[in-house]
């Protein structure tokens, strides 16, 4: 299949790693992949922010962007959700025939043929608030991650709670937000794993800048780096 | 309730430091969350009730003038009386006239939210009409000269040691943390008040067009005594609480009790009916509209299909750091921060909206299924479009505007990372010690651009 990937901006801007792994992964899948280089944001911002002209000229360009796309599949639960979900609200549609994945959902539904070696460490997983909630994606991650062999998935106290990015919410309402993430960073240290997995590039920057700031030793991963990095590619199949 | 314009912010920083609050806040919306978890999956028929309680209510809010014309026939019919109220102002002084035509001297009140968006015990003592809470909670936040700080609970951000100390302190009774004995004493205190009242007065949880009913849901039975034994009873209820039949008011009670308190079913439910022997000589029944109507016909109409259980406070973690007196307005929450700006005047609680991360855990606990996250996404746009004459939100929108630019010429928005890839300092996020994280020394888009996975 033909797949666009969509890379979100923080995840751009922030961690390329998350779209090196994504692109990894579509590819030994066995999909090609388009990626459109001028693609920038999907909008969500402005929309979050209650500025939804601005949002929806930003959405209209994204849409323009992958005008020739039949499967978009992208690293991010809010920015999946502001696509699937959100940009009726702002009078934009997606023809039919365009599919939208989050890729965690995409490789759960397409990445049967994705085999991982050995790789015995300890993960805590954060179920991302939109990714869970919008789209729906609990079991998906768990499955994937569960086929990697030695890896130990630990779920956290209180693991579906929300890590207090909210977007701007953790510019407008900064204390409020640093609250909320400093307790996920204590729930994440109390599940004694110093590395923790999510769907959300935002969620994932908070957490992980929030960690920093409390001195505290944490990777903060996408899902698909953990993935990728535990694939073994084609080459070492044959 | 009066309201200062950007100041929820300043009062959730005054919350954070309160870990007292905090305490006791989480302890009982936990516990609250625990019990309703249970009930939910020990009732394999959950999300069929839910699926039917958020049909009936917008069945309910599609034919609203239908169903209250109905409503009106049936209870006056019965013998009852129905006066309709458009403002807040409106309600006060048709219930003031209602209880100076009766000569009365003393109100015993139930606990209800409209009655709270009346402000009406502190009304009607000003007028000189002497007005208990009954309901515990109510009653405790009356004498500390409190507002509620959430709409089932109204003392909850207060614990066992500070309702003993505001007892003794307030009452005269002894020092005690007995729950048993501290409820003794407002029993007793309130027991001589039901019988020298002349009028009592509720809320309404539900109002049944179908048989002309109202009906209210309490642990205490001081609802029951409110209505049954002073001689004039009004219940205050706006117009969106009509529910067609008696089976879609069933329906809602399956869920009601649990998503409020975690109860399978509430201590009293009573419907009132008028011309049944034994209860007061009138009954009646105030329609309140107090901005309602214009909430219906908006985008945020689906928020009055609210039946007030307060699971989206329970459960959500803003709430539960700020406490219901941070959001200075009568509904806190994610439900409030919706209502307080519908119901009122456009540009009156700019901020309300912004107090959420917008993570849904509202949207998944509301038993009626309202889209909370979506209501509160409207209601910032909203905001947006009330407040573009203010600097503030001048000033923001320019930078959205310049944002929207770029995003719009990725052009541009390479050359603005260029730069600002070569800001030396980091910026601090929000607050303390979270910084922003630095620029990634390359973006993925541009690996590609340099053909770096071909």
């Amino acid at each position: 299949m033909k797949v666009h990937l969509f890379i979100p901006c923080l995840v751009d801007q922030f961690t390329p790693q998350v779209g090196i792994a994504c692109l990894k992964l579509l590819r030994a899948t066995g999909h090609e992949v388009v990626i459109p280089t001028n693609q920038t944001c999907c909008g969500q911002p402005a929309f979050n922010s209650g500025f939804r002209e601005e949002a929806r000229e930003v959405a209209y360009h994204f849409k323009t962007i992958f005008h020739d796309a039949k499967i978009i599949v992208g690293p991010s639960g809010s920015c999946i959700s502001m696509l699937k979900n959100h940009y009726r609200e702002l009078g934009l549609i997606f023809p039919e025939s365009v599919q939208v994945f989050e890729i965690v959902d995409f490789l759960s539904q397409y990445g049967q043929s994705l085999r991982f070696h050995s790789s015995p460490q300890r993960i805590g997983i954060h179920d991302a608030c939109h990714a869970l909630r919008e789209l729906k994606l609990y079991d998906q991650p768990r499955e994937l991650l569960k086929r990697i062999p030695g890896l130990d998935l630990v779920e956290l106290n209180d693991g579906q709670a929300c890590c207090g990015f909210g977007g701007t919410f953790s510019v407008k309402m900064a204390e409020l937000s640093q609250d909320m993430a400093r307790e996920k960073v204590k729930t994440i240290q109390a599940a004694d794993v110093d590395t923790v997995v999510s769907l959300d590039g935002g969620c994932l920057m908070n957490i992980q800048s929030t960690a920093e700031g409390m001195g505290v030793t944490l990777h903060a991963k996408h899902v698909v780096e953990v993935l990728a990095d535990a694939m073994i590619s084609t080459g070492e199949q044959a | 309730m009066e309201f200062t314009p950007r100041s929820i912010k300043a009062n959730f920083t005054e919350s954070l430091k309160d870990f007292t609050l905090r305490k006791n806040l989480t302890k009982a919306t936990h516990h609250t969350i625990e019990k309703r978890d249970a009930l939910k999956a020990a009732a394999p028929d959950w999300n069929k009730w839910r699926d039917a309680a958020a049909a009936s209510r917008r069945e309910s809010l599609l034919h609203l003038d239908r169903y209250l014309a109905q409503f009106e026939n049936q209870f006056t019919a019965l013998g009852g009386e129905v006066v309709h109220a458009t403002t807040i102002e409106d309600a006060r002084s048709k219930i003031l006239d209602i209880i100076k035509a009766e000569n009365g001297r003393t109100v015993v009140k139930a606990k209800s939210m409209v009655t709270e968006e009346l402000e009406l015990a502190t009304f009607l003592n000003a007028q000189d009409i002497e007005t208990w809470e009954t309901d515990l909670g109510e009653f405790i936040i009356q004498l500390a000269g409190e507002h509620p700080s959430h709409i089932t609970a109204p003392a909850i951000h207060k614990n066992r040691q500070q309702i003993a100390q505001l007892l003794h302190e307030k009452m005269g009774v002894p020092y005690t943390e007995d729950p048993e004995l501290l409820t003794g004493y407002a029993r007793q205190f309130l027991r001589q008040k039901y019988l020298d009242a002349d009028v009592g007065i509720s809320g309404g949880n539900f109002i049944i067009a179908e048989t002309g009913q109202v009906i209210l849901v309490e642990n205490e039975a001081n609802i029951r005594l409110s209505t049954v034994l002073p001689r004039i009873h009004i219940a205050v209820t706006g117009v969106e609480k009509v529910v067609p039949s008696q089976q879609d008011y069933a329906n809602l009670m399956r869920l009601l009790p649990a998503s409020a308190t975690g109860q399978k079913m509430a201590g009293y439910v009573s419907a009132l009916t008028p011309g049944v022997s034994g209860g007061p000589e009138r009954m009646i029944v105030i329609l309140l509209d107090a901005g309602r109507r214009q909430m219906l016909a908006s985008e945020k109409w689906e928020m009055l299909a609210c039946i007030r259980c307060g699971a989206c406070l329970n459960v959500c973690p803003i709430f539960n750091r700020g406490g219901g007196h941070a959001y200075g307005s009568v509904y806190p929450g994610p439900m409030g921060s919706i209502l307080t700006p519908g119901l009122s005047e456009p540009g009156n609680a700019p901020d309300h909206a912004f107090a959420s991360s917008l993570c849904g855990a509202c949207v998944d606990i509301c038993p009626v299924k309202i889209p909370l996250t979506k209501l509160l996404l409207q209601t910032r746009g909203d905001v947006v479009n009330t407040h573009h004459k203010s600097w503030d939100n001048l000033a923001e929108r320019s930078v959205w505007k310049s944002w929207s630019l770029m995003m719009r010429h990725p052009g541009i928005f390479r050359i603005m990372r260029w730069f600002g890839a070569r800001i030396p300092v980091r910026f601090h996020w929000g607050s303390d010690a979270r910084k922003l994280p630095r620029l990634a020394k390359e973006t993925f888009l541009q690996q590609v651009r340099d053909g770096r996975f071909d």
